[in-house]
Parts: structure tokens; sequence; C-alpha cells
């Protein structure tokens, strides 16, 4: 069953004149469970993809259904909720709230969803990114890697059926890194949650079930990794 | 162009929307020094000019020979003098101009003339002459001198208060800026010189514009002034004439002032990001300090207000940094706001005490006095038997003339007061008052009784009267407030004990004898404060105790008419039919018209409230600016961290009420902040003024919450305009690809 299907997908930025073809007429769908990578050069339209998948930008044209429905269709409150119920967003760069703690952050999707607080998911959170005793700290206080991990651990407090990362490890050293996609490819086996994954890192993106190239925001080729 | 030029052109230039703001914040403070400044500058030469109308001298002696005169005049004490013949054709006055007054100016003429023997003489000062040069620092300048400080602090606040949030506001920014700039290898002092070129530019612009603006409100000030002293100098030669005026030491404040906040307000954040290491500055690590407080009663909050409520107070708390630009800007607008309107509250009552009136245009009266028989009338026996007494119009009749009068005109407003203090006098005992009723005068000696009037009023304002009291009507009600004068100022008392039921009234003669008694029972109690007769105590204090029906030695109308003139001449003839004279006493009539006397009143009157309402007007749009632009861009700083929330699956109304929530905690704690400094200045201004006139500190309640209401509805629609055009960008675009 595809959980996410993609059709002729384009974005173009700008106005006339001086405009950019972020993506140009994508078309693709992922299974349930599945992790996908997604590589390309830097500029390919990779980011620009994955904001349309999570919908927290608009297409130029095209479609993308999620477990069937058409998200564009909704109105943005409807596209709100449907985010923070489906869709663990981590994004490239800036990701944290800078007045909330690192608990706080981590718990505010079930805030927002108006859900309690679940201490034995927030601990077991803490515990597998590794930052328990500083839980307390704002994100200020943290390294970059640690604020990447934070994002990874408040992607997964919602147990959202797709997870997006834009470079959850672009930031960080090898070992780092190591534990960032242990933490995701964890998820997508326990949970049989979805990963969509961007990388730089070839290391990465072998361990995906399967590999999108883009370039020039077009796919150039879509393969299964053996 | 140097590199730094270009660096602080191309910063106006990149936040224009911020430039502007700022240049409003400039604009609006200089041009508010200048046209307080100027304005004064140019009442103090029109006073000048009004005083020397009288005279140019500070002291004169009178009743001198022409030779004292002159032997007086060559003393080298005085700098110049003149003299004028008196009306006796053989006496003279000398005025003279003291070359060095001293501080007991009466002490140093007495002196001069002992020089020479000169005496006897009466003299006297030029008060306000010598108090316009700075001499004689008497009680009256020196409340001048202090209400003066207040505004003119107050003015300097809210003018660095201004400046300095435009930039503050943008502290953080900049500083991330200069970090950039450090790392690609700008010195300090490079990024010093940029910032010091832009303030440099922003004050060129500023500075002029708003020097001009505040002479164009100063010179509609003196229009606006010449305008309503229309009336006033219409009646009387020594008019007043406000001239405009553009003194060189107005612009030297305006400009010194503003280049001083300017140029500091943009230095710091400068010299603050030279002192940090470049990537903590890039961070924003010196600027906005966030603490991971621990935010009480969270959980209180989040049931309360939801996840919304809890997570503005999280960031209220914790980036108070952030918001203490817009609290400053806030709190201070409450205190501007707070001093503006109680300066001008106690400037008006004190202006009412001081001259107590009533609307009126006519004034129609008939009033009965003590007839003295002329032929047997000596001195010796102070008319004892000889003298016929006052006959009372009987309370039938007045009400007959107030309808009468009113026939003239139905739009006209009739207003009757009559009084009567009995045929010689008539008293209660001192036992009904409490310690405060000391200061009423004892009738012949202390411990004596002390006198009654009666006062009838007509139809419409007894009633009035009788429902202010909570009395039914037919009841005589006390007045327990009186206005008076005490050690010299006019005082607000209330000098009765409580729960007076009744008042043992008693007649008297010429020789304090009883001639007979009543008992009056009081049905319910009067403020003259809140009723309008508080001018009618001012004339002498007695106990007053309005009655429905008794008869009075004089009645007044005083009466609100468009033709003024003509109602005088009707009332004239209105009167004598209606109340014709007695077979034994005798009975005066009157009737003005004073259209022209009251409208040069209203005119000093409207002229203060113009200015007073100009000078809140002002500050308040000060405060306005400020809190709009500290708002606005505190918002749009924040615009990546409303997209991250809506990038989450938080709802557009989710983020309306989080910001909700914001403005309200933003509102309370600025009102905190604001009305306690605020109400204390309000305390201290009233306290000034009572040196003129006493009377009550009455808690400002409206003002207050006129302040909460008006703080509120500023934060909440600043906020909600700015988030809603923050909302209406990308979310990616606001989160921003790079940082
Ligand atoms: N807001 C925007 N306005 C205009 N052009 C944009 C905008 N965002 C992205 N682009 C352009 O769209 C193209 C794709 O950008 P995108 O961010 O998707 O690249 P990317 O593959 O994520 O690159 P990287 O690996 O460097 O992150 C680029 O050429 C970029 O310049
Ligand atoms: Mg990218």
């Amino acid at each position: 069953m595809n959980i996410l299907q993609v059709e002729n997908l384009s974005k173009i930025y700008g106005k006339e004149g001086t405009q950019v073809k972020a993506l140009d007429g994508v078309s693709f769908s992922v299974k349930k469970g599945e992790f996908v990578a997604v590589v390309g050069a830097s500029g390919s339209g990779k980011s620009t993809l994955l904001h349309l998948l999570g919908g927290v930008d608009r297409p130029t044209s095209g479609k993308v259904y999620v477990d069937s429905k058409d998200i564009y269709s909704m109105d943005e409150s409807k596209l709100a909720i449907f985010r923070r119920r489906n869709v663990g967003l981590i994004y490239q760069f800036y990701n944290l709230i800078p007045t909330l703690t690192v608990e706080e952050n981590i718990m505010l999707p079930r805030l927002l969803d108006g859900r309690e607080a679940d201490k034995d998911k927030l601990r077991a959170i803490l515990e597998t990114i590794g930052l328990t005793d500083r839980r307390n700290h704002l994100p200020g206080q943290l390294s970059g890697g640690q604020q990447q991990r934070v994002s990874v651990g408040r992607a997964l407090i919602n147990d959202p059926a797709i997870i997006l990362a834009d470079e959850p490890t672009g930031n960080l050293d090898s070992k780092a890194s190591r534990e960032v996609m242990e933490l995701l490819k964890a998820a997508n086996k326990r949970y049989n949650q979805t990963l969509l994954v961007i990388t730089h890192d070839e290391k990465i993106a072998l361990q995906a079930d399967r590999i999108i190239t883009i370039s020039d925001g077009r796919i150039i080729s879509d393969a299964e990794v053996r | 162009m140097k590199l730094t030029a270009k660096l602080a052109l191309s910063q106006l230039k990149a936040n224009r929307r911020r430039t502007v703001l700022t240049l409003l914040g400039i604009v609006l403070s200089v041009s508010m020094i200048t046209a307080v400044f100027g304005f004064v500058a140019s009442a103090r030469n029109a006073i000048f000019d009004t005083i020397l109308k009288g005279g140019d001298y500070h002291v004169a002696y009178e009743g001198l020979t022409p030779e004292q005169a002159d032997i007086l005049a060559a003393d080298t004490e005085f700098e110049s003098s003149y003299t004028k013949e008196a009306y006796d054709g053989e006496h003279v006055a000398l005025y003279c101009r003291l070359a060095q007054p001293s501080d007991d100016v009466w002490k140093q003429m007495a002196d001069i003339a002992g020089k020479y023997n000169i005496g006897p003489f009466t003299s006297h000062t030029n008060t306000e002459l010598l108090m316009l040069e700075g001499y004689a620092p008497d009680e009256y300048s020196m409340i001048l001198f202090s209400i003066g400080t207040v505004l003119f602090l107050v003015i300097m606040f809210a003018s660095i208060i201004v400046i300095s949030n435009a930039f503050r506001v943008s502290a953080g920014e900049r500083t991330k800026q200069f970090g950039i700039l450090k790392s690609v290898g700008a010195t300090s002092r490079q990024i010093r010189s940029s910032v010091v070129y832009e303030g440099l530019l922003l004050s060129v612009i500023g500075i002029p514009a708003g020097i001009a603006v505040g002479f164009l409100v100063e010179a509609a000030g003196c229009a606006l002034a010449e305008y309503f002293f229309t009336a006033l100098n219409a009646i009387n030669n020594n008019g007043i004439h406000l001239k405009f005026t553009a003194p060189w030491w107005v612009i030297a404040i305006a400009a010194t002032l503003a280049f001083v906040t300017i140029f500091l307000s943009a230095y710091l954040p400068a010299r603050k990001a030279s002192k940090i290491p470049a990537i903590e500055a890039i961070r924003g690590k010196g600027e906005i300090k966030l603490k991971a407080k621990k935010v009480l009663a969270a959980k209180l909050i989040r049931n309360l207000f939801g996840m919304e409520g809890e997570l503005a107070a999280k960031s209220m708390k914790r980036s108070s940094r952030s918001y203490r630009a817009t609290v400053v800007a806030l709190a201070s607008s409450v205190v501007l706001f707070l001093v503006g309107v109680s300066f001008g509250d106690s400037i008006m009552t004190s202006m009412d005490m001081l001259y107590p009136g009533i609307e009126a245009t006519a004034i129609a009266s008939v009033s009965s006095y003590r007839v003295v028989d002329t032929s047997t009338y000596d001195i010796e026996v102070s008319g004892k038997k000889q003298d016929i007494p006052p006959v009372p119009t009987s309370a039938e009749k007045a009400r007959e003339a107030t309808e009468k009068l009113a026939e003239y005109d139905k739009n006209a407003d009739i207003r009757m007061i009559g009084m009567n203090s009995g045929e010689v006098m008539q008293t209660a005992d001192r036992a009904i008052l409490n310690s405060e009723g000391e200061q009423i005068d004892p009738w012949i000696q202390k411990e004596a009784p002390v006198k009654v009037t009666y006062i009838l009023l007509d139809d419409v304002f007894y009633a009035k009267m009788c429902r202010q009291a909570n009395a039914p009507l037919g009841s005589n009600l006390l007045v327990t407030q009186l206005m008076t004068r005490v050690d010299g100022k006019q005082t607000i008392i209330s000098p009765f004990r409580e729960n007076i039921t009744e008042i043992d009234v008693i007649s008297r003669d010429f020789d304090g004898n009883s001639v007979g008694s009543e008992t009056i029972p009081i049905g319910g109690y009067v403020k003259a404060l809140e009723s309008e007769l508080l001018w009618i105590t001012g004339n002498s204090p007695a106990i007053y105790i309005i009655t429905p029906d008794r008869g009075m030695n004089s009645l007044q109308w005083l009466v609100n008419i468009e033709d003024s003139a003509g109602f005088a001449k009707y009332a004239k003839d209105v009167l004598r039919d209606t109340v014709p004279l007695p077979a034994t006493g005798n009975l005066s009539y009157s009737s003005d018209d004073i259209r022209a006397s009251i409208a040069a009143q209203q005119g000093l009157v409207n002229l203060v409230m113009v200015m007073i309402y100009g000078f809140i007007a002002m500050l308040t749009l000060i405060g306005l600016t400020n809190v709009i632009s500290t708002i606005s861009t505190n918002i749009r700083f924040r615009r990546r961290e409303f997209a991250m929330l809506v990038s989450m699956g938080m709802t557009a109304r989710g983020i309306k009420r989080m910001i909700n929530y914001e403005s309200l905690l933003c509102g309370i704690n600025s009102l905190l902040f604001g009305l306690i400094p605020g109400l204390l200045l309000s305390y201290f201004m009233y306290a000034q003024t009572t040196d003129l006139a006493n009377y009550p500190y009455e808690f400002p309640f409206v003002p207050v919450i006129a302040c909460a209401l008006g703080v509120f509805t500023v934060t909440f629609i600043t906020m909600r305009f700015s988030a809603s055009r923050v909302r209406s960008e990308n979310i990616i675009e606001a989160i921003g690809g790079n940082e």
C-alpha cells in the first residue's frame, strides 16, 4: 500500500524573469514502512520536495497524496492538524523554539494536539537521543548536533506515519551522525514508520531501502538498494 | 564613498520600515521638545510685555514729597526711576528699578529710605516682574519651578525612551550583523564608525525636521491662544498677545538632547558587539539572553489558557529581554499619560477653585437689605432700633419669578440660588463641628456659635440635590463640604461631625442675645464639590442648609441664554412685577449681561484646556509610535518561531490565541511597571498644586482604566496586525533555509 504518492509535482520560485524551477514534474510513490534516501547536488531541489511532502509549502502544480488524501485540497487549519498528527519534520537548519527547553520542545507536537505528556515515552526518547541530563536546557545552550538530536526526538514523539528529515546528520560528526541514523532507523523498523531522508552522505544513503536521485528538479534515478 | 558610510546607508535602506519608525520617533520627540519650550518662551515674552505695560519698575514709594523723591532717585542702588504725581497734587510716587534686588525687597526699600531718614511713605513691589526676572523666589515661583521641572523631565524621559527604544528593538539583530562583519575582518573601529555615520544620517534628517514641525506646532499654539484671548483682550486694554518666537536655546536643547540620545543608542550595541567574540555575536549570545527559568504555575496556566497560554508565558518569562523594549515603551506611555492627565486635572481643579465660576451669560438678582433710617442714624449707637430689617421674599414668589424668567427663552438654562442669613444673625452650636471645623471662624469669639445660612434652590436643582443626598423631596439638606482660606490657600474642608440629624438654629440680635430658636431636621447631606455649590460656600464659611420653602433675603438667577442682552432688560421688569417692593424694608433689583466677561474667563480656561490636552495627545502619540514600532519589530523578529510552530501543526487559531495571551501578559507587565511610577508622579503633581489650592486627592480611576484599556487595545491590535502579516508569509520563506 502506498502511504505517499506524488504526481507531477512542480515548484517555481520567483516572478517572471528571475524564475527558478526548483521542482519540475516529479512523480513517485513510497510504500508504508519504506526507508527512502533522497540525494542530489546542492540546489537540485531536495529540500523543496521535502517541504512539499510535509505540507509546509504550496506546489505550483501537481498533487501529493498521503494515505490517499490529497493534502493540498485541505484548508490551512485542516492541513495544520494533518501535519501535527501524520508528519514528523526535521529541518536542515533552524528547528527548535528558542524559548522552550529540550523537554518542552520534544513534547510540543503532543501539546499542540492537546494531549497530555506521555512521561514514559519522553523518558525513552530522551534516553535514546542521549540528552536526559540536558532536558532542562534551552536550545541556545546545546551544540549543533545536540540540537539536531532534539529535533529527531521531537519528530518521533507523536509516532507520525511519515518522518521527513532534511540532512539530519549534516552538522554531525560520524559518531553522532551514526547515532541519529540509528534512532531514525529504529523507529522505522519498530513502528513501521515511513522514513524519507535527504542526505549527502553515501554511507547513509546505502542504508536505505531505496535511493531517489534528483538533479535540476527532476528525478534522474530511483533505485532499490541491494 | 567610504566603506563605513556605505555600510551605514545600506543598513538604513535594508531596514526601511525600521528606519522610518526611528525617524518618526526622532521627529516626534524633537518636535515636542521644541514646541513645548518654544511655547513657554513666547508665553514668557507675552507675560513680560503685559507686566511691563503696567510699568517697568521693581518697587514704588508713594506719598513722598518731590524733594524726597529726588533724593531717593539719586541713590546708587537704583538702576533707573521715574515719578508720578499723586491725585492730591502735592505728593509724588517714585517708581524704581533696583540694580540688584535682594531676597527681601521690602527690607531693601526701607533700608534705602532709612539712609536719608525719609518717611513715612507707603510702598509696594512689582512682584510679577521681580519673579519673572528671577528674583524673589517665593512660594508661587517655587511651585511653577517644580512643576516645570517635572514636565521637563517627563519630556526628556519620553524623548530618550522613544529614540533609544527604536534602536534597542533591533539591537539583537544588529549585534549579529556586527558579528558577521567582524568575522569577515571588519575592525571594531570600522564597525563603530559605521554606526556613528548611521546616527549622523538619522540626526541630519530627523532633528531639523523635528525642529521645523515643533515650531509649526508652536505657531499654531500661538494662533490658538490669540483666538482664545480675543474676548479677554477686547475688555482689557493690557491684553495678552502671544507672539511666535524661535529662540536659539530651544533649538539647542532639542538638538543636543536628540543627538546625544541617537548617538548613544546607536553606539552601545556596536560597542557591545566589539567586546564579545564574533561567533557569539553571530549567535546572538550578546544580546538576547535566554534563561531556562522555571515558569511558575505552568500547569495552572495550561489548564486555564491551554497550551497556547503556556507557550506565551514561557516565551515572556524566558526572553524577557526582547520584551523589555515593548514593556518599557508601554509602561512609559502609561507614565506619560498619567502625568499628563493629572497635571491637567490639578491645573483644572485649582483653576476652578481659584476662579470659582458658573457658566452663565446673564445674571439677575433681587436682594433685600437692611435699611438704616438716616434721620436717626448715629454712629455711636450703631443702628439698634432705628434700622429696618430685611424682608425675605417667600419661596413661592421666588419660584414664580423663576418661571416668569424662564418664559423669555424656553431653551435657556436657569438656576436660582437664594440665601438667607437671618435678620441680624442666626447661629448653631459648635458641637456639630469636628476638628476640621475649627477652620470656621466663630462668630464673635472662640467657642462661640457659628453662622447659619439657608439656601433655596430652583426645583430642578433642588430635586437633583435630594437625589444626590438620597433624601426625599422636601428635606433639609446640609452642605458638608465648604471652601475656605486656610493659611492663605483655598482649601476644601469637611467640618461636620457624622450623623447630624437636626440642627438647633438660634436667631440673635446685634448683641448676640437669643431672640428665638428653631430645630431644623436634616434629611440628607450634600457634598459641595459634587454639587457645584462650592463657589457659594466660598463666600464665607458657615453652616449651609438647603431648605425647600423658606423665604430668602437675596435671590440670584444665573442664566445661560443666547440673547443675554435682551434677557437682562426683560428680567429687570419681570422681577419688579413678581417681587414688588414691600411696604417696609427695601429691595434692590439688578440684571446684567455678563457674556463678555464670562467669555474672557472662558477663553483663558479653554486655552489651558487646549494646551493640556494637546500635551497629553502629543505624549500619547509618542508613546503609541514607540509601542507600535517595538511590538512589530519584536514579532517580525520571531517569525521563524511562528513558522516553526505552524509547520509542526499549530493552527492559525492557535497562533492567534498564543499571541493574544502574550499581549495580555505583556500588557499586565507594562501596567505594573507603568502604573506605580505614574501614580506616584501624579500624586507629586497633586501635592505641588495644593500649595496653591487645597483639595482632597482623588485616585485617578478613570485615567487608570483608560490606561489599562489603551494598553491592552494597542498591544492586541499591534501584535495581531504584525502577526497576521508574518503569518501570511510562506512558512518556508519565514524559516529561511540558511542561517
Ligand atoms: N525561497 C526561494 N526563492 C527562490 N528560489 C529558491 C527558494 N528556495 C529555494 N530556491 C531555489 O530552488 C532551488 C532548489 O532549492 P533547494 O533548497 O530545494 O535545494 P537543495 O537540493 O535542498 O540544496 P542543498 O543541498 O544545498 O540544501 C535552488 O536553486 C534554490 O536556489
Ligand atoms: Mg536543502
